[in-house]
């Protein structure tokens, strides 16, 4: 009897052991898959803030470019983005200047017809 | 009697000669404007109505000259070009030369009397300088203003320019920013220019015109000189622009 008996108890023990080590694993796996979302949001988190910052910059509201991605450890973005700043404005600049053309051209062919003011009398 | 005869033929020939030279030389010393005015007298004669309508086409090609002039007033108010201020002190002259063309056209198709028909003809160019004086004033007032409102443009934009130019490499930023300072210092001269000749174009009217030639012409050239030398600036500033996106790009 006692012999049945400590196989018996002691097969119980060790199936209650497995299934206990089975629900250590199983939490700790949840509690990594936890870990890595949180990086993935975190991670999300500091491209949004360098995001936000950038169209600030973009909409000529200033901002610090260079220390927001600094904290991502590039600069390439913030040449980036002052070549685009600068061609934007070269644009704008540019259609300006036809607009000064045109309108100088207006002048120059005003100035050169005020020979039609001779006077004639019939 | 045969030798009073002699005697009176003799006065004769001697006078004869100086007489002829005098004539000759008295008809071609009259003043050009006597002989022009004779000749363009000659294109009407006494004809009331040909002097009527020829003032009128004069008119007529006067106001189609402003209304061209307002259709680039309310094209560049359009653009954005021209701030509704300054249209609305170029419309004002507008309207004023319209008005004023307008009450002479009314006085003049009303003369019976042909010599105030001519008056009225000289008039129109005396009173008014539409082509002498106010296109040409008026035109220049706009490409004034359009400098102006760029140069100001320009301005706004530099702090912008500077943080992209700190955005660069350090290698670069020597080279950058001596374009920015040329940009700067452009822009500045440019909207010094365009104050002067925004300050004189004001001087410029018919009555200066009419009556002291010499003054008008002198402000003319410098109010010209100052627009042009804004126009060169701008395009300056535009040029060290490139500068600064081609040592970015």
């Amino acid at each position: 009897m006692t012999w049945i008996t400590f196989h018996r108890s002691r097969g119980i023990s060790l199936f209650l052991l497995a299934a206990l080590a089975l629900l250590a694993l199983m939490f700790t796996l949840s509690a990594c898959g936890t870990g890595a979302q949180n990086v993935n949001s975190l991670s999300n988190s500091l491209s949004t803030t360098s995001i936000t910052q950038h169209h600030r910059h973009g909409s000529n509201n200033g901002g610090s470019v260079t220390s927001v991605t600094n904290q991502q450890g590039s600069s390439s973005t913030s040449i980036t983005n002052a070549q685009q700043s600068v061609q934007s404005m070269k644009q704008q600049v540019q259609n300006m200047l036809n607009e000064l053309d045109a309108s100088n051209n207006d002048a120059q062919n005003s100035a050169n017809q005020a020979t039609q003011d001779n006077q004639q009398i019939p | 009697m045969k030798y009073l005869l002699a005697h009176l033929l003799r006065h004769v020939r001697r006078f004869t000669l100086p007489v002829l030279v005098g004539l000759l030389v008295s008809g071609f010393a009259l003043p050009a404007t006597t002989q022009a005015a004779s000749v363009y007298s000659a294109a009407c004669g006494n004809n009331l109505s040909c002097v009527i309508n020829f003032g009128n086409q004069q008119i007529q090609a006067r106001l189609n000259a402003l209304n061209t002039l307002n259709g680039r007033i309310n094209y560049w108010q359009g653009k954005g070009a021209l701030t509704d201020t300054q249209v609305s002190t170029l419309q004002a002259d507008v309207s004023n030369n319209e008005n004023g063309l307008g009450a002479l056209q009314k006085q003049l198709d009303a003369e019976t009397n042909i010599q105030n028909a001519r008056q009225d003809v000289r008039n129109l160019y005396y009173q008014f300088r539409i082509y002498a004086v106010v296109l040409p004033r008026d035109y220049r007032t706009i490409h004034a203003d359009i400098a102006g409102n760029i140069a100001m443009k320009l301005q706004s934009m530099e702090s912008d320019l500077q943080n992209d130019i700190n955005a660069a490499p350090a290698g670069e930023q020597q080279q950058l920013m001596s374009y920015y300072n040329n940009f700067v210092q452009e822009v500045s001269d440019a909207a010094s220019d365009v104050q002067t000749a925004q300050n004189e174009l004001p001087m410029l009217t018919p009555t200066s015109f009419n009556n002291n030639a010499a003054s008008y012409k002198t402000t003319l050239a410098s109010v010209t000189s100052a627009d042009q030398n804004a126009h060169k600036e701008l395009h300056q500033a535009g040029y060290d622009l490139n500068q600064i996106e081609k040592v970015l790009g």
